[in-house]
């Protein structure tokens, strides 16, 4: 049971406990507090042991601050809420913490990752930046929400996938480093949605067959014919406007986009990769975050080139699934049989050879 | 001294804005026709066309592609949305202002 963020007087109280039942405690209190500046938020737990000793429990937790750039297009803007502190009322910045908070929880408590750096690193955002700004970014050092321009587009920070896919690029950033050019900035996008699309489900508590598997979901407003940005199930299918168009990704590699526009379509071939993911998750069925998301999230730790492409990535994937999983288990079987499903292959990715 | 008026030349001019989280491609086209009260050759001339514009950081932020073709000249650039100020940002929003304005007028 996850009882909040533990403040520094808490910390530092209980780092000088002198009962021996809190020894772990007070080691883990300890610990966090020498990791400064900047001061750690950390994450406490309470249960009961088999001999009904109470158990505190101290993990990683964020250090948010979510800044207001007040409709100016200037970063950062002032602090409207840090770690910690209670809401707002201001619905941006209260999805904006509270949705770095659920990201942050799905990297540290499934991946044991604390934080896009995987040393602490402070979440840092910025949301109304821009008047009428349709657009969420991240720019290398935080994440930024603009307001939407009320036609067609809401406040960014009202989807937790998109929260969680700005965040994702930092992580991306600190990893396999791909390039947002191409086929290498397509799977940049791709992990970033991938992620996106795992928070929510994770924050929900969702299965593979129980998510809808949309990214961007409410952004829309009324006007428009479509219920999100993209689909990993079913990329092409998120929306079909009068006025938008047609969402334009493709769903297998025998439609790759070439276009001079997005650094080379970047947001509309991820839906190649997207879909690959998406039927490994409904292969092994489940929790999407427990299995695929695992091998997905191995695979960043791997040595890939920051031009690496499509099917450099998937035997990649299927590398991690064969180091955790073991080379004959049903999880390469599906990783193997998404990317297929995709029209990626190669000697390297089917054959199972080593790359 | 007042220098003579700079020789009227017609320019074409488009921008379209690529990228973003969602991905999606708008596009503002403008001609010297349009309005001829507006100085076209002013606001182009003061874009510095040849500067290398430094690759957008991070992700998912816009990507702009300018052109301005006034035969013989032909003027393209690609910009990230951080460097989209000064003059540039005054030649898109003239553009996108315009633009907006003959989509309101029937005809």
């Amino acid at each position: 049971m996850v009882f909040g963020i533990v403040p520094p007087y808490l910390l530092a109280h209980i780092a000088d406990l002198e009962d021996d039942r809190f020894a772990a405690a007070k080691k883990g209190a300890r610990r966090a507090l020498q990791q400064s500046p900047p001061f750690r938020a950390a994450r406490l737990t309470f249960s009961f042991d088999d001999a009904d000793n109470l158990v505190m429990e101290l993990a990683d937790g964020p250090n948010r601050t979510i800044s207001d750039a007040e409709q100016q297009e200037v970063l950062p803007g002032v602090v409207a809420r840090s770690e910690g502190e209670e809401p707002t009322g201001d619905p941006s910045t209260d999805e904006a913490y509270d949705g770095l908070g659920a990201t942050f929880a799905l990297f540290s408590e499934v991946y044991q990752r604390n934080s896009i750096d995987g040393a602490g690193l402070p979440l840092d955002a910025t949301v109304h930046y821009g008047e009428l700004f349709d657009n969420a970014f991240w720019n290398g050092e935080r994440m930024v929400f603009g307001d939407g321009d009320g036609e067609i587009f809401g406040r960014f920070t009202g989807s937790l996938s998109v929260i969680g896919h700005e965040l994702a690029h930092g992580v991306t950033q600190y990893t396999a480093e791909l390039e947002y050019a191409g086929q290498s900035g397509a799977l940049n996008e791709s992990i970033s949605d991938v992620f996106g699309a795992l928070v929510e489900q994770h924050s929900l508590d969702q299965s593979v067959d129980e998510a809808s598997w949309l990214i961007g979901e409410g952004l829309f407003t009324d006007e428009v014919e479509g219920s999100a940005l993209r689909s990993l199930q079913a990329p092409g299918t998120a929306y079909d406007d009068d006025v938008l168009g047609k969402d334009p990704q493709p769903a297998h590699f025998d439609d790759y986009v070439e276009t001079e526009d997005d650094n080379g379509g970047v947001h509309i071939n991820s839906g190649i990769p997207n879909r690959a993911f998406y039927l490994a998750a409904e292969a092994l069925g489940g929790n999407a975050w427990e299995r695929a998301g695992q091998i997905w999230y191995d695979t960043l730790s791997l040595p890939l080139e920051p031009t690496s492409d499509f099917a450099a990535f998937a035997a990649a994937t299927v590398q991690a699934a064969s180091a955790r999983y073991g080379e004959e288990s049903e999880e390469v079987e599906a990783v193997v049989a998404g990317w297929a499903g995709v029209g990626v292959t190669g000697a390297t990715i089917d054959g199972r050879a080593t790359a | 001294m007042a220098e003579p008026p700079p020789e009227r030349q017609r320019w074409s001019i488009i921008v379209v804005r690529s990228g973003g989280f969602a991905g999606m491609r708008r596009e503002w086209r403008a001609n010297s026709d349009d309005d001829d009260r507006i100085d076209w050759t002013g606001l182009v001339e003061a874009c510095p066309w040849n500067a290398r514009s430094p690759r957008n950081a991070g992700a998912d932020q816009f990507v702009w592609r300018i052109s301005a073709t006034g035969p013989p000249r032909q003027c393209t650039a690609t910009l990230g949305d951080p460097a989209l100020t000064g003059p540039w940002r005054e030649l898109v929003l003239t553009v996108q202002s315009v633009h907006k304005q003959n989509r309101a007028t029937p005809g």
